[in-house]
């Protein structure tokens, strides 16, 4: 009601207000705006608050006037009554449904990725995770912005909008698409939401944003029409102007001339912004944003296999250039040329430094082997079983002392060119509590095949054997099969792996 | 009326509508730009990061082939905090041919159950993902073939693909160069990736279970 009169003035453009200079009009607009939010009123605003009474008596027919509410029931009725009228009041008076479709939209994108168990879970997440977050927290920002600072909603709106499809790219396609479509419905229903004068109400076609005036409101149709792939021509603008002159104006625009022309103009950042968007989801940029490792082996650990042969050549196994603090064995020489003990103490932390154990005087000759450098293997129990084993080009290269996260444990080692296992394949790990079960039908390994093992049993010709650290094979034959086999803690490395029906679970 | 009225109505602010026309001025460009990505998307042009949690799914496809990979037992937690079992599987860049992955989850409000399943890959172009961890508490393959494996390896000391997260020290790991296996099923419980290009992307939403295996 306040500035219908106002509006209705055939007003021409001139140069002056098209630069943005607020006139009196369009002060007491910002202030009815800034109404909705706990705002000090611009100068000009105690004119227009002395106009608010009736304003609000003349609302829409459905809305009862203030003080209808006091009619003569019971005092708590009455109460409640008012606090309905409140919220249907509060609801109205802000873009509420555009609000619920954010705060919905924002949850989805959110909930999916967000880890259910903060422990240590978070590094799991991973880029797409960490954005799902941060969109989704967001777009429920902008809902409860757009609710308790209506005045700035179309930035709000805009955001959302733009927030909503960034997720399509960034998390999991915007919520599986419906969390993109509820954003860009909250953010268009809070765009198109405006304050409504009773007396502009019937006020139908005149809401396009580029349809306003050219002096008060070029800058919308300038961002829109960016974004259209409309060229505003001369004579589409002067049959704008026209018709702008000839209809009433329905209402103030979103905000402030200058205001709404900086918010408009933001909308052909959008391109932008989904760029922006994929130069995140790029894997160098995403790299950066994972978890990085601990340590960093170089990669001439990985291929530095010493070989432990018989003739007393010094195994020339390279030092790791590993800058983890695992252990490093440093090279020994060939254990069977010197029964004298050789301490192939370990300079890593975790391994005891001490000389290895393996001098007891009972066995005449102890072998020694030695693993690759910067190799651990795992703690935890292990068992693998299988029917039948063939073990090719078979080796027993001696009792190594191989690096564990609980120190160093004492392993058979042997070398292959070939191990097959079958019937019943199962390679059991427990740890802390859990299972880890993987079941195979068949696992061939062939090439350089090494097993280090704890303990070693199985049925040889019928006959059945157990091969410990502290009682190892007497001899080996280069090619042994045997039945049930059990390999307790087994490490295992081959140049390749071939498994029939693979099955892992874990319980 | 009193003073305090006034000023509470004035605060409240103006009741307000929705202009359907201002709506469609930034809704339909808006729904026009979704529908641009999903094609771009489908099409391959575009990658998608993706990250699910605490939801158990199925992952089904007829090969994987996966350069850089380590595998080890961790726990995961679903949404009720029921802790989990699985063993995490991290792949450096892989390519999967005719992938499937679905969710079967309840309606809320004991509307029944509903499916969300999304295909890719299907024809001549496999889906490719970069750091792709996959949960899964369940896994299986017709046939799977490593190059130059270790099993039993400490999983903290793992090195076969740069940038994920490691296992607790002491527990039990493998990893190889390369890993290809055909029809693979998976159960998991939780993934990420951080950039898919999914080829031919379907997705479908529908009422009752049909998951992908």
């Amino acid at each position: 009601m306040p500035d219908a009169p106002q509006d209705r003035d055939p007003a021409e453009p001139g140069p002056a207000q098209a630069a943005g200079q607020p006139r009196d009009k369009d002060s007491s607009e910002l202030a009815d705006d800034y109404r909705g939010t706990e705002l000090p009123p611009l100068p000009g605003g105690d004119r227009d608050t002395a106009r608010a009474a009736p304003a609000g008596s003349g609302r829409t027919a459905d809305s009862p006037a203030p003080g209808s509410g006091r009619a003569p029931s019971g005092r708590a009725a009455s109460g409640l009554k008012r606090a309905w009228q409140g919220a249907r009041a509060w609801r109205r008076a802000r873009p509420f449904w555009a609000g619920i479709f954010l705060i919905l939209a924002g949850a989805e994108i959110l909930v999916i990725p967000l880890p259910k168990h903060f422990m240590g879970l978070i590094l799991h997440i991973g880029t797409g995770g960490v954005l799902g977050i941060l969109i989704g927290a967001l777009l429920i920002t902008c809902a409860l912005l757009l609710w308790f600072s209506p005045a700035q909603r179309v930035f709000y709106s805009v955001a959302a909008v733009l927030l909503a499809i960034i997720a399509l790219i960034a998390t999991n396609l915007g919520g599986f698409i419906i969390g993109t479509l509820f954003g860009v419905l909250g953010g268009s229903l809070g765009f198109a939401w405006t304050p409504v004068d009773p007396a502009a109400e019937p006020a139908g076609p005149r809401d396009w944003p580029w349809r306003r005036r050219p002096g008060r409101h070029a800058d919308p149709s300038a961002g829109l029409t960016l974004v259209l792939g409309r060229s505003p021509s001369p004579e589409r603008e002067a049959a704008d102007s026209a018709a702008d002159s000839r209809a009433p104006d329905d209402g103030p625009p979103a905000t402030g001339t200058s205001q709404g022309g900086s918010i408009y103009r933001g909308i052909p950042l959008l391109p932008l912004l989904l760029g922006l968007v994929a130069a995140v989801a790029h894997p160098a940029a995403a790299s950066s944003l994972a978890p990085r490792p601990s340590c960093s082996p170089a990669p001439v650990t990985a291929s530095a296999r010493p070989h432990p042969t018989r003739t007393p050549q010094p195994a020339a196994s390279a030092t790791p250039a590993s800058t983890c603090g695992t252990a490093s064995p440093s090279p020994t020489g060939s254990p069977t040329s010197s029964p004298s003990p050789s301490p192939s103490a370990s300079p890593g932390p975790t391994t005891s430094p001490g000389p290895t154990p393996s001098l007891s005087p009972t066995r005449k000759k102890r072998r020694k082997a030695t693993v690759s450098g910067g190799l651990v293997v795992a703690a935890v129990p292990s068992t693998i079983s299988a029917g039948s084993a063939t073990l090719t080009g078979l080796s027993y290269d001696g009792v190594a002392n191989v690096p564990t996260a609980s120190g160093a444990v004492q392993m058979l080692k042997f070398s292959m060119s070939g191990l097959s296992l079958s019937g019943n394949d199962d390679l059991t790990v427990t740890e802390g509590g859990h299972t880890l079960a993987v079941r195979a039908a068949s696992l061939d390994f062939s090439g350089n095949v090494t097993l280090l093992t704890t303990k070693f049993s199985g049925d040889l010709l019928g006959i059945p054997l157990t091969f410990t650290p502290s009682s190892p094979p007497p001899l080996v034959l280069p090619t042994m099969v045997f039945t049930n086999v059990v390999s307790e803690r087994p490490y295992t490395s081959a140049d390749a792996l071939q498994i029939g029906s693979l099955q892992i679970t874990s319980g | 009326m009193s003073s305090s009225d006034k000023s509470s109505a004035a605060r409240r602010g103006k009741p307000g509508r929705v202009r359907w026309r201002r709506f469609a001025a930034i809704a339909v460009p808006s729904l026009a730009v979704t529908g641009v990505v999903l094609g771009l998307t489908s099409g391959g042009a575009l990658a998608s990061s993706f990250s699910i949690s605490g939801q158990q799914f199925q992952v089904s496809a007829d090969s994987l082939n996966g350069t850089g990979f380590q595998q080890f037992a961790t726990v995961d937690h679903e949404a009720n905090g029921t802790p989990v079992p699985v063993a995490e599987s991290e792949i450096g860049t892989a390519k999967i041919a005719n992938l499937c992955q679905s969710v079967v989850a309840p309606f809320p409000l004991g509307l029944g159950t509903f499916t969300l399943r999304i295909t890719a890959g299907g024809g001549s172009t496999p889906v490719s993902a970069s750091s792709l961890i996959i949960d899964a508490n369940q896994l299986s393959g017709s046939t799977a073939i490593f190059h130059n494996i270790n099993i039993g390896q400490d999983a903290s000391t793992l090195n076969a693909v740069p940038n994920v997260p490691l296992g607790a020290a002491g527990t039990f790991g493998q990893q190889s160069s390369d890993i290809t296996i055909d029809n693979l099923h998976q159960t998991a419980l939780s993934t990420s990736a951080g950039t898919f290009t999914m080829p031919g992307f379907g997705l479908s939403l529908t009422a009752g279970s049909h998951p992908c295996f």
